[in-house]
C-alpha cells in the first residue's frame, strides 16, 4: 500500500545467577525500536481510509485532473496533477484525494520500548520460598502527521503539521512467599502475595501551519501557530491475596484463593474489591476401577468458581478513564483567557464490575488416538462499568458513568481431537472446536426500573429487557415497495381494545413502528475445523474458522443502498430499483435527497439485518521435510520446506460483508484481515 | 531453635510483604482536566471561566459527536432554519440541504439533536453560574455575572419554545396551554428539589414563556447595576435589552417592544455604507454597529465546519468553493431598489466572473460575508439594525405607522438616502427586515411568529430544483419533534408527548 511502511530493529539480554545455595537473582532486559510509516486512517468513516473512499464514491469521478478536453494536466515542475475535487465541485468527499494524500502526506511514527523484569529469590527453612519481582516498560513514541499543501484541505493554510509525543512507564512489583510441604499422599502449598502497579503517562501535542518546504514536516518549517498541549495522567493499583492448593495421591486436587484489590479510578470509599475462587479436579485414570481399563488412556473432571474484578473504564473512543469519582472541566481558551467546560460528571459509587465464573469440565481421551474436552460454563457479569445517558436537556455531557446492568453469558465449549489414522507412514487427525452460549440481561439500569418499563427499552439500534440479550435488534420493518410510485413501505402497527394488532403499510417512516425483531448479534455456534495430514514426509494442514447464525445490521451496504447522495457510489443491488418499467421489485426508487422516507441514511430498517454466519479458510500449510538419514550424513537434523497461506477465502451472506470484524452487531469501515503467502524453510541443526 | 528459625522466617517474611500508603492510591497525577475542587478555586479567583466556557460551547464544533461538518454551535442552528425560509437560496446541494428541503425534524435526526443540544448546555452553564451565588450577587462583578447567566438562559428558551412549538396561532395569540419544553432549575432560582425535578417534562408554552420574561427582565436589573463588558464576547445590558426587546416582539407587547428596542441600541451608531462598515465583510466585531458576537482566535476557529464556510461565498469553504453557494431569492432580489447600498451585498442576475471565487460568480450569489484568511471571522449574534426594526415593527403593529417610519429613518438613511416613507405598515418593515437580516438567522423565527409560509414556486424563482416548495404557515414542517434520546432518559415526557409530524 502506497506511503506505508513498518520497520523494527530489537535486542535482548538476559542473566539467571545463584548465589550460594539459597538464593537465585536475575533478570531480561528487551529493547524495540520500531519506525511506521501510513497513509491515512486504517479504519472508519474518515476520507484518508482508501478502502471507505474507494467504495463509496461514485465511479465517475478521476484520480488526475483532465482539462475540458479530456487531457492530463501537469504542474510547473511535469508531475501530473491530481484531481481533489475543486476545480469541478465533485459532490462526494470535496478536498480529498486518498491516493495524492497518501504519496504527499507525511505520516511517521518512530517508538522505543524498554521492557525489564527482575527477580530476587530466597528459599529457606527447606520449605519456605520468598519472591520479589519487579517488572518496569517504558515506552516512548512520537508522531509527525502533515498535510500536504500542494491540494486537499490543507491546501488553503499552507500544509497542516501535527506533532506528538508521549510517554508511557507501567511499573509492577509484587512479592510472594510461598510454602510447600508433602506429607505422604497429601501435598500442600500455601502463598501468600502483595501486588502494586504504577502507570504514569505524558503527553504533549502540537500543530502548526503554513510550512514553507513542502518535504519538511517539523515546526522549524512552519510560521502560524495553531495550538498546543500537554497533559499527564498517572494510574495505581495495589493488591493482597493468598492461595491454597492441595492434591492427595495426585489424583484429587483442590484450590481455593482469595484477593483484596483497590484502584485509584475509583473514589476512596469505593476503591476496594474482593475477589475469590475455589477449584477441584479429579483425574480419574488414576482410580484403581480405570487403570486397566486401556480404552481410555485420561479421563479428568474439573469444577471451578471464581470471581474477578475489572476497572478497565474506556470512553466512546477507547481513550482511558483515569479519575472517574469527581466532575472534570477542561480548560479552553478564548482570545488568551480561561474557558471552562464540564467534560465528565464524576460519580463517587463507581466501583468495580465484577464477574462470577462457574466452569465445569471433562477431558477424556481415547485409545490414546482421540481427545475430548467439554466444558460448561456461567458468566455472570455484575455492575458492569457503563456510560448512562442522560436526558439531553440536563446539557453536556449527557452521560455518567455508573455500575449498571448484570448480564449472564450461559454456554458450552468443547474440544475433538482425533488421529483417524496413525501408523509410521500416515497420520491423519482432524480436530473440531466449538462454542455455543446464550447471552441474557438480568437487571436494567437503574433509570429504567421494571414499573416503568416492564418490557424493556430502547438503547438506540437495541432493545434491552431483561432475558433478552445485550444486541437484540430493534428496527424498522421493511413491507417491499409500493408497485405504483415506488416508494419503500414499512408496517405500521395499532393497538385494537381487545388487544389484537392491526398491520397496516405506510411510506412514511415516522408513522411506521419499530418491534423488537427477534434478531440478536449473538451467534449460535462459533467454532473451528481443522485437519492434518502427514505421510512420506509431506504434512498438508487446513484450519478453517465458522460461525452458525447471529445478524449484523450491515451499514456498509446501507450507505450504499443511498437514494441518490451527491456524488457517492451505490451497490449493484440499485440496479434493480423501481422504474415505471420495473415495477415488481424490493428496491425501492431513486428519489434524490429524501432524507425521511429512504430505507438508508441511519433510519435502521430491518432490510440491512444480514445473517452474519459465516465460512473462512484460514491458512493451508504444505511442507515437505527431506528424508532424515539423507539429512544426517550431511550433519543436519531436520531441513522442511513449505508454503503456506492465511486468510485465503471467506464465504459470507454478502460479498464484501465481513462478519469476523464486528462483535456488536454493527459494522464499520475496517480493513478485512489481508491474506498472505509465504514460503519457508526450517533448518535444525 | 526450630521456634526461633519459624518466628524469624515469619518476621522477614512480614516485613517484606511491605503495604503502600494511603497516598499511593489517592494522590495520582491528572493534568487533563481540573477536578472540582481545582476548578472551584480557579472560580474563585475569575469568575468569568464559566462565561467563557459558555462563549466557547456556543461556538463549539462537532456538539452531538456527530463529527458533521453542519453542526458547529449557534451559528449552526441559526442557519440551518435560515435556510428553511425562502430568501436563501443553495446553489447546490450540499451541508444544510435537508434543511432546505424543510425535511430534518424528526425526532431520531441529528438535527433536531442538535438545537436541543446547544441549547440545553448553554442552560446547563447558565446554571452553573448561577450556582455560584446562591444568594443573588453583591458587587457589581458578581450581579454582572449572574445577570449574563440569566441572560443566556432566557435567550435559550426562547429559541426553544419557538422551535419546538407553535408560541403563537394564526391570530397572533399566545398558545399558552400548548405543551412546550423542560425548564431546568437549579437551587439558586428558590425551587426545591420536587419542584425542580417536576418541571423537566413539557411545560406549557405560556409558563416558558413567563420563565423567559423573568429571566430577562433579572438580567437586565443585574446588569444595570454598573457592570462593564471586557469587549464584546459578553453580555451586557444593552444586549440583554435586545433579548427582552425580541421576546415582547414575539408575545405581541408592541409598546415595551418599541421602548426597550430603543434604549438596547443607544451608543450604538448604525453603519455607514462604505468598506468599513455595511462592506466590510460582516467579519469584524469592533464593527461599531454590532452589540454581541464572538470574536474567533486561531484556537477557536473550526475551519470548515463553520458558519462563514457555509454562507460566504468569498471563503474558500463550502459555498466559496460552489459545493453549495449561498443566493438571495430572485424576487427578494427584485424588490431592493437600485438606490439601496444593500443591493451590492449581492452579485447580479447575470453573475460576476471577476469575483476570485467560484460561489461568487454565480448570479445572485451574496458577497455581504467575507472572510479573512485565516478563518478567525467573528461571528455576529446582535447589532443596532435589528432593534431599529423591532421599534419600527412595533409602531407598525400599533397603526402608528408615521412613528414607524420615523424609527425606520434611523436605519434607511444610512442604507438608502432618498428613502422617504411618512408612514409604514408592518409589511413594509418586514421587506426591509428581511432585506438588511438577510443571511443572519432570522427567518425562520420571523416567519413564524408573523404567520407567513414559503412559496418557492414563483414563475422565474431561482432555487434547486428538487427544492421549490410551497409550505403554507402552520404547516408541521415549521415544527421540530422533541429528540428521540430526551423520550427515552426523561421520565416525565414520553412517546406520547411527542410532536405529531
Amino acid at each position: 500500500m502506497v506511503g506505508s511502511g513498518f520497520e523494527r530493529i530489537s535486542a535482548r539480554v538476559k542473566v539467571d545467577q545463584k548465589i550460594g545455595k539459597h538464593f537465585r537473582v536475575g533478570g531480561n532486559m528487551a529493547y524495540a525500536n520500531t519506525i511506521r510509516k501510513q497513509f491515512g486512517s486504517e479504519a472508519g468513516g474518515t476520507y484518508s481510509n482508501i478502502f471507505m473512499f474507494s467504495q463509496n464514491i461514485a465511479p465517475i469521478y478521476p484520480i488526475y485532473l483532465y482539462d475540458t478536453d479530456g487531457n492530463l494536466m501537469y504542474d510547473e515542475k511535469g508531475n501530473v496533477r491530481y484531481d481533489f475535487g475543486t476545480e469541478y465541485g465533485r459532490g462526494y468527499a470535496s478536498e480529498q484525494n486518498p491516493l495524492a494524500t497518501a504519496k504527499e502526506n507525511i505520516y511517521k511514527y518512530m517508538s522505543d520500548n524498554l521492557s525489564t523484569r527482575g527477580y530476587f529469590e530466597a528459599n529457606f527453612l527447606n520449605d519456605f520460598k520468598f519472591t520479589l519481582n519487579i517488572a518496569y516498560d517504558v515506552f516512548n513514541a512520537t508522531n509527525t502527521q502533515f498535510s500536504t499543501p500542494i491540494g486537499g484541505d490543507a491546501l488553503n493554510v499552507g500544509g497542516r503539521g501535527y506533532n506528538y509525543t508521549s510517554r508511557r512507564g507501567a511499573l509492577n512489583v509484587n512479592q510472594l512467599l510461598n510454602w510447600n510441604r508433602r506429607f505422604g499422599s497429601h501435598n500442600i502449598s500455601v502463598l501468600l502475595g502483595h501486588e502494586t502497579k504504577n502507570d504514569r503517562y505524558k503527553y504533549l501535542e502540537g500543530q502548526m501551519t503554513n510550512f514553507s518546504d513542502p518535504t519538511n514536516p517539523d515546526f522549524s518549517n512552519a510560521s502560524q501557530y495553531q495550538g498546543l498541549t500537554s497533559y499527564s495522567a498517572e494510574y495505581a493499583l495495589e493488591g493482597y491475596f493468598m492461595k491454597a492448593d492441595y492434591d492427595f495421591a495426585d489424583k484429587y486436587y483442590l484450590t481455593a484463593s482469595i484477593r483484596r484489590d483497590g484502584s485509584s479510578k475509583f473514589h476512596k470509599d469505593n476503591r476496594w474489591g474482593s475477589f475469590w475462587a475455589i477449584g477441584g479436579s479429579w483425574r480419574v485414570k488414576e482410580e484403581n476401577f480405570l487403570k486397566d481399563v486401556t480404552a481410555i488412556d485420561n479421563l479428568k473432571l474439573k469444577a471451578s468458581f471464581g470471581t474477578q474484578g475489572n476497572d478497565n473504564i474506556l470512553d466512546n473512543d477507547g481513550y482511558t478513564i483515569w479519575k472517574a469519582y469527581s466532575d472534570l472541566y477542561t480548560v479552553e481558551r478564548v482570545d488568551g483567557e480561561p474557558a471552562f467546560t464540564k467534560t465528565l460528571r464524576g460519580n463517587k459509587d463507581l466501583t468495580w464490575e465484577k464477574s462470577n465464573n462457574f466452569n465445569v469440565g471433562l477431558e477424556l481421551g481415547l485409545w490414546e488416538r482421540i481427545d475430548f474436552n467439554l466444558d460448561f460454563f456461567i458468566k455472570e457479569t455484575k455492575d458492569m462499568l457503563y456510560y448512562s445517558p442522560l436526558a439531553s436537556s440536563e446539557g453536556n455531557p449527557s452521560g455518567i458513568y455508573r455500575n449498571e446492568m448484570d448480564m449472564k453469558n450461559t454456554g458450552i465449549e468443547f474440544e475433538i481431537n482425533a488421529d483417524i489414522i496413525k501408523n509410521s507412514h500416515l497420520r491423519w487427525n482432524v480436530a473440531l472446536n466449538g462454542t455455543h452460549y446464550k447471552n441474557k440481561l438480568t437487571k436494567l439500569p437503574a433509570s429504567k426500573p421494571a414499573d416503568k418499563y416492564p418490557d424493556g427499552y430502547q438503547s438506540g439500534l437495541y432493545w434491552r429487557k431483561i432475558g433478552g440479550s445485550l444486541y437484540d435488534f430493534y428496527t424498522y420493518e421493511y413491507a417491499g415497495v409500493d408497485p405504483e410510485t415506488g416508494a419503500p413501505l414499512y408496517n405500521m402497527y395499532t393497538e385494537n381494545e381487545d388487544g389484537t394488532e392491526t398491520v397496516e403499510t405506510t411510506s412514511v417512516i415516522s408513522k411506521a413502528t419499530r418491534r423488537q425483531t427477534g434478531k440478536s448479534a449473538i451467534p449460535d455456534f462459533v467454532g473451528g475445523l481443522s485437519t492434518t495430514l502427514e505421510a512420506f514426509g509431506f504434512d498438508l494442514s487446513v484450519q478453517t474458522a465458522f460461525q452458525l447464525g447471529g445478524y449484523v445490521y450491515d451499514s456498509n451496504y446501507s450507505g450504499l443502498m443511498n437514494p441518490g447522495d451527491n456524488g457517492k457510489n451505490f451497490h449493484k443491488d440499485m440496479c434493480n430499483s423501481w422504474t415505471p418499467s420495473n415495477t415488481q421489485t424490493n428496491i425501492p426508487a431513486l428519489s434524490y435527497q429524501t432524507n425521511s422516507q429512504s430505507i438508508s441514511n441511519g433510519n435502521n430498517v430491518d432490510f440491512f439485518l444480514t445473517k452474519a454466519s459465516y465460512f473462512s479458510l484460514r491458512n493451508v500449510t504444505l511442507g515437505y521435510s527431506f528424508p532424515s538419514n539423507w539429512m544426517r550424513k550431511a550433519g543436519i537434523e531436520k531441513l522442511r520446506i513449505y508454503l503456506t497461506g492465511d486468510n485465503i477465502w471467506m464465504k459470507s451472506k454478502r460479498k464484501g460483508f465481513d462478519p469476523r470484524m464486528y462483535f456488536t452487531g454493527e459494522t464499520k469501515m475496517g480493513y478485512s484481515a489481508i491474506s498472505t503467502y509465504s514460503m519457508g524453510l526450517n533448518l535444525t541443526f | 531453635m526450630k521456634f526461633t528459625k519459624y518466628f524469624a522466617a515469619g518476621v522477614f517474611a512480614a516485613a517484606s510483604l511491605t503495604a503502600c500508603s494511603e497516598s499511593f492510591l489517592e494522590d495520582i497525577e491528572y493534568t487533563d482536566a481540573l477536578d472540582e475542587e481545582s476548578a472551584a478555586e480557579a472560580a474563585g479567583k475569575n469568575p468569568d471561566v464559566f462565561l467563557n466556557g459558555a462563549w466557547s460551547w456556543m461556538v463549539t464544533y462537532s456538539q452531538t459527536d456527530s463529527g458533521s461538518h453542519d453542526d458547529f454551535g449557534y451559528m449552526g442552528s441559526l442557519h440551518a432554519t435560515d435556510m428553511m425560509g425562502q430568501d436563501i437560496c443553495m446553489g447546490s446541494a450540499h451541508w444544510f440541504n435537508y434543511d432546505y428541503q424543510l425535511d430534518n425534524n424528526q425526532e431520531s435526526y441529528r438535527r433536531t439533536r442538535c438545537h436541543w443540544t446547544n441549547y440545553y448546555t448553554m442552560i446547563a452553564k447558565a446554571n452553573e453560574i448561577l450556582s455560584l451565588y446562591p444568594d443573588g450577587g453583591e458587587t457589581a462583578v458578581q450581579k454582572g455575572l449572574i445577570g449574563q447567566a440569566q441572560a443566556m438562559r432566557g435567550l435559550a428558551y426562547m429559541h426553544l419554545i419557538q422551535l419546538y412549538q407553535f408560541p403563537t396561532d394564526s391570530n397572533g395569540n399566545i398558545n399558552a396551554s400548548a405543551p412546550g419544553v423542560p425548564l431546568m432549575y437549579v437551587a439558586a432560582d428558590g425551587k426545591t428539589d420536587e419542584e425542580i425535578a417536576a418541571a423537566k417534562g413539557r411545560n406549557t408554552v405560556g409558563d416558558v414563556l413567563a420563565q423567559v420574561e423573568k429571566d430577562l427582565l433579572n438580567a437586565v436589573e443585574n446588569l444595570e447595576a454598573g457592570y462593564e463588558r471586557p469587549n464584546k464576547n459578553y453580555i451586557d445590558a444593552s444586549v440583554a435589552n435586545g433579548f427582552l426587546a425580541r421576546y415582547y416582539l414575539l408575545t405581541s407587547q408592541w409598546e415595551k417592544a418599541a421602548t426597550t428596542a430603543n434604549k438596547a441600541r443607544q451608543g450604538y451608531p448604525i453603519m455607514e455604507a462604505n468598506a468599513s462598515g455595511l462592506y466590510d465583510g460582516f467579519v469584524n466585531l469592533d464593527n461599531g454597529e454590532w452589540m454581541w458576537g464572538f470574536a474567533h482566535t486561531t484556537e477557536t476557529q473550526t475551519t470548515y465546519a463553520s458558519f462563514f464556510s457555509m454562507i460566504s461565498n468569498l471563503a474558500p469553504g463550502y459555498a466559496g468553493l460552489g459545493y453549495a453557494p449561498r443566493l438571495i431569492d430572485a424576487k427578494l432580489y427584485s424588490q431592493i431598489p437600485d438606490t439601496d447600498a444593500r443591493k451590492k451585498w449581492f452579485v447580479g442576475p447575470e453573475g460576476d466572473s471577476t469575483q476570485p471565487t467560484a460561489g461568487a460568480r454565480r448570479p445572485y450569489a451574496n458577497i455581504k460575508f467575507g472572510h479573512k484568511s485565516d478563518w478567525t471571522d467573528n461571528y455576529m449574534y446582535m447589532r443596532a439594525a435589528e432593534m431599529v426594526l423591532i421599534e419600527a415593527e412595533a409602531y407598525a403593529h400599533l397603526d402608528q405607522g408615521a412613528k414607524a417610519a420615523d424609527a425606520l429613518k434611523v436605519l434607511m438613511e444610512k442604507r438608502q438616502p432618498d428613502w422617504d416613507e411618512a408612514s409604514v405598515t408592518v409589511e413594509d418593515v418586514y421587506l426591509q427586515r428581511r432585506i438588511e437580516l438577510w443571511g443572519e438567522g432570522f427567518s425562520f423565527y420571523d416567519l413564524k411568529r408573523l404567520n407567513k409560509g414559503i412559496d418557492r414556486t414563483y414563475a422565474g424563482n431561482n432555487h434547486l430544483d428538487g427544492y421549490k416548495l410551497k409550505v403554507p404557515a402552520g404547516d408541521t414542517r415549521w415544527i421540530y419533534q422533541i429528540p428521540l434520546k430526551e423520550i427515552q432518559e426523561n421520565d416525565l415526557i414520553n412517546e406520547e408527548d411527542q410532536n405529531q409530524l
